[in-house]
């Protein structure tokens, strides 16, 4: 069915991926990226921290998403000198981006002095989004994702909808892309402004304090599933902590376990017989913490990593006390002083481990 | 299953490693048995009814020609009723009691009826074959299964074009395989369909629908200028793009579907305007309705009369509402217009004033309410500015869009405009939300 067909699809399929590997993956389009995309957060983020290493002393890392509210500067305070913390909990990102930030904001694997990793729980527990598909990530990998990554990410995800979208955006990168190029198009002279605005960025985050308001007034009767919320709650807000606290508990199907392993397992890999001490951590677990007993999970790929690997886990409960609702934005998030004791306590935590 | 999706893309891969695998006589089952899981696939629950009305027109037209006088009258309009009948009880069921009830002052009873896909189109398609029969223009299909996969054959079943039965027949009957540039073209015009869907409809769409939701909100001429313009350029590669994937897969196993859109936006007058757009609809509404209630055979009254009627109907085939039989109107007052004043092609001036003619239509088509149509108008005429909401990389795509279809340009540097084509996909294709084709809910 003609030779010349396929050739000719051939070449303009080429043509595209020679195109796109021109504009996305040279390095000419990262400056021109919008700065508050999750490409541009991710990327500053790298380049941030490459700097801080290349100023020296010894440097801890913590790692984490939103809901690790860490502060960098609070313990910096702590340590009076003795260590310098970094923080790259970036919002929406996994264990997977966690992952590909090391790799390239460390290559040496000799950067830092510990990597704080946190968990949720230590054990399994999955929520109802199967973070092996949660494309999402590729939004963050944009820039770091190389062609030689391509069997293992793709490996990594399970359904063929995943499948399908990481093959696409392994292959042209100018579908993660898409957006952030037809924003660029609209105003290129706002986008300008937009990157001149995010030049103090590391110092804003660096004296960042969190938001004061609380969820003082919160009670939990998990037995009759009832909340009392605060005065003043938006419907928002309550539906957001009815969903995030009265949650069923459910069976876990094992992805979580096998997520983990790989992931943690290649993070913790990758730092094994270095100077960098892995310490595995808890986060505090909500507002009011949901029953223990609703936990289902019987496996903990951390522990088993940890066991492995000599990594440190911290007592589940040393966060216990940031576990009241006023110390929470929502149902998710600390405050401000949640946040300023939650710092204190991780360099606490470090510090203890008298590196 | 749409067509801008990967199933469809899997799906269509699977029947032409089948067609082109199997024999002679197997092709014609791999077809038709692949239409009707393709139908199948949206609601299996209609496909009793594609089989109904096929089996109704298949006996139809063996009666027409195997009876003389009033029996082969009432074999033509036994079909004709069926067809209109069910095309009615799930198009107008709703509208028809919403107005009765309105008349009479009574509440609304609510039908919960569902429109089959794709039932005006193959409705159109079954009348055709019938009264083509009846007229002596098409010789009567004998084999059933063939005459099936007329009606059900799936690059066309749900939205067009409304292809003809001889067009059809001849390349099934005389089938043969197509070349490589016949491959080719059809690849390019999937491809060419896919990017005007997805990089441009799509984008339109976000723009339309977030005017037309609730208009009132964006208040100005530029605003509301700026939503119908969205809207007259969604539609337009919405249903050519449509046109083109459909018209490129029969292609590319074979057979030839009429165009059905040839640049319509730079048509120089209406007249001109019903010429290039939606073509295989016009052609149906001129043959079968202007011609039947008897064209401009009558006199310049009756002729006017003919292509109000004409148009009213088609605005109504649309949908079932107000706002469809009001742009039918518009439409058939313009080319009365226009007849009356010797207008048919334009010269290059009008091709903006013809513009600007349709999206004034295109308001009530569009709209939600009645109401929703008159107030976009007023913003329209009025003298407040309001916000443009057309990014110019966006108006910029859309005139590249507008002239794809240079075929000398295509076909010289077919690698270059494939590239280009896959280009624009990469960088402006909608894929994080799936719009459905404009033309699927009529």
């Amino acid at each position: 069915m003609g030779k010349f067909l396929l050739l000719r699809m051939l070449c303009a399929v080429g043509g595209l991926f020679a195109v796109d590997g021109l504009v996305f993956r040279t390095g000419w389009y990262a400056g021109w990226m919008h700065p508050d995309s999750s490409t541009g957060h991710y990327e500053r983020l790298i380049v941030h921290e490459r700097e801080q290493a290349q100023a020296g002393g010894k440097r801890v890392l913590v790692l984490g998403d939103s809901r690790t509210g860490f502060l960098a500067r609070i313990a910096d305070e702590r340590a009076a000198g003795r260590l310098r913390f970094g923080n790259a909990a970036l919002g929406g990102t996994t264990p997977r981006c966690w992952y590909y930030l090391l790799r390239d904001m460390d290559p040496e694997a000799n950067a830092y002095a510990a990597i704080v990793v946190p968990f949720g729980h230590y054990e399994d527990e999955e929520a109802v989004d199967d973070l092996r598909n949660r494309t999402g990530d590729l939004q963050f990998l944009a820039e770091r994702l190389r062609l030689a990554d391509a069997p293992a990410f793709v490996r990594s995800v399970s359904s063929l909808q995943a499948h399908v979208q990481a093959i696409r955006a392994l292959a042209w990168k100018g579908f993660l892309y898409s957006r952030d190029v037809q924003d660029l198009l609209r105003s290129p002279s706002r986008r300008a402004q937009t990157i001149e605005t995010y030049r103090n960025w590391a110092e804003w985050v660096y004296g960042y304090q969190g938001e004061a308001r609380s969820l003082e007034g919160l009670e939990v009767d998990y037995a009759r599933r009832k909340i009392t919320f605060p005065p003043g709650l938006d419907e928002r807000a309550r539906a957001d902590l009815m969903q995030a606290l009265l949650w069923e508990p459910f069976q876990p199907k094992g992805w979580m376990y096998e997520y983990r392993k790989e992931w943690i397992g290649k993070i913790a890999d990758r730092y094994r017989g270095t100077g960098t001490k892995l310490i595995f951590m808890r986060l505090p677990r909500g507002p009011v913490p949901r029953p223990a007993e609703w936990g289902r999970a019987k496996t903990s790929a951390a522990r088993e990593i940890a066991g492995r690997v000599g990594a440190v886990m911290a007592p589940e409960a040393f966060f216990e006390e940031l576990e009241q609702p006023r110390l929470f934005v929502d149902a998710r998030h600390l405050n401000a002083a949640g946040m300023t004791r939650f710092s204190e306590l991780i360099a606490d935590l470090v510090l203890e481990q008298g590196l | 299953m749409l067509f801008h999706t990967w199933e469809f893309f899997f799906f269509f891969a699977i029947v032409l490693v089948l067609f082109y695998a199997g024999s002679a006589g197997a092709r014609r089952w791999v077809l038709l048995l692949a239409s009707y899981y393709f139908y199948g696939a949206w609601n299996p629950r209609f496909l009793p009814l594609l089989w109904s009305l096929t089996v109704v027109d298949y006996f139809a037209a063996l009666w027409i020609v195997r009876y003389q006088g009033r029996r082969r009258k009432w074999a033509l309009w036994m079909s004709i009723a069926a067809n209109l009948g069910f095309l009615g009880f799930f198009k107008y069921s709703n509208f028809i009691a919403a107005n009765v009830s309105w008349l009479l002052g009574v509440p609304q009873p609510a039908f919960d009826i569902v429109l089959p896909l794709g039932i005006s189109f193959h409705t159109f398609q079954s009348i055709s074959y019938v009264v083509d029969v009846y007229r002596g223009e098409q010789e009567v299909v004998r084999d059933p299964v063939d005459y099936a996969l007329f009606i059900a054959f799936f690059p066309q079943l749900v939205a067009g074009p409304i292809v003809r039965a001889r067009e059809f027949f001849v390349d099934y009957y005389h089938w043969k395989r197509p070349d490589a540039g016949q491959v080719q073209r059809g690849v390019f015009e999937m491809l060419s369909g896919l990017t005007k869907k997805m990089a441009l409809a799509d984008q339109f769409a976000v723009l339309a629908d977030g005017y037309f939701a609730n208009p009132s909100a964006h208040a100005g001429a530029l605003a509301a200028w700026g939503g119908v313009c969205s809207f007259a350029m969604q539609i337009y590669f919405d249903f050519s793009g449509y046109t083109d994937i459909a018209i490129g897969a029969a292609r590319v196993m074979g057979f030839h579907f009429p165009d059905n859109f040839r640049r319509p936006y730079f048509a120089g007058s209406i007249t001109e305007f019903w010429r290039r757009w939606h073509m295989s609809l016009s052609r149906w509404l001129r043959d079968y309705l202007y011609i039947t209630l008897g064209g401009n055979r009558g006199g310049v009254w009756r002729t006017y009369r003919n292509l109000m009627l004409t148009m009213l109907l088609g605005g109504l085939w649309h949908g079932a509402s107000w706002n469809f039989v009001i742009w039918g109107g518009y439409h058939g007052l313009l080319l009365s217009v226009e007849r009356a004043l010797g207008i048919t092609a334009g010269r290059w001036w009008r091709v903006p004033v013809t513009f600007v003619l349709v999206c004034v239509g295109w308001v009530f088509f569009r709209a939600r309410t009645l109401g929703d149509a008159w107030f976009v108008l007023g913003e329209m005429m009025g003298a407040s500015g309001g916000e443009w909401a057309v990014p110019l990389w966006l108006a910029a795509l859309a005139g590249f869009g507008l002239l794809l279809p240079l075929r000398a340009v295509r076909e010289r540097w077919m690698v270059a405009y494939g590239l280009v084509l896959l280009l624009i996909l990469e960088l402006f294709g909608v894929t994080d939300l799936t719009v459905p084709f404009v033309y699927f809910q009529f």
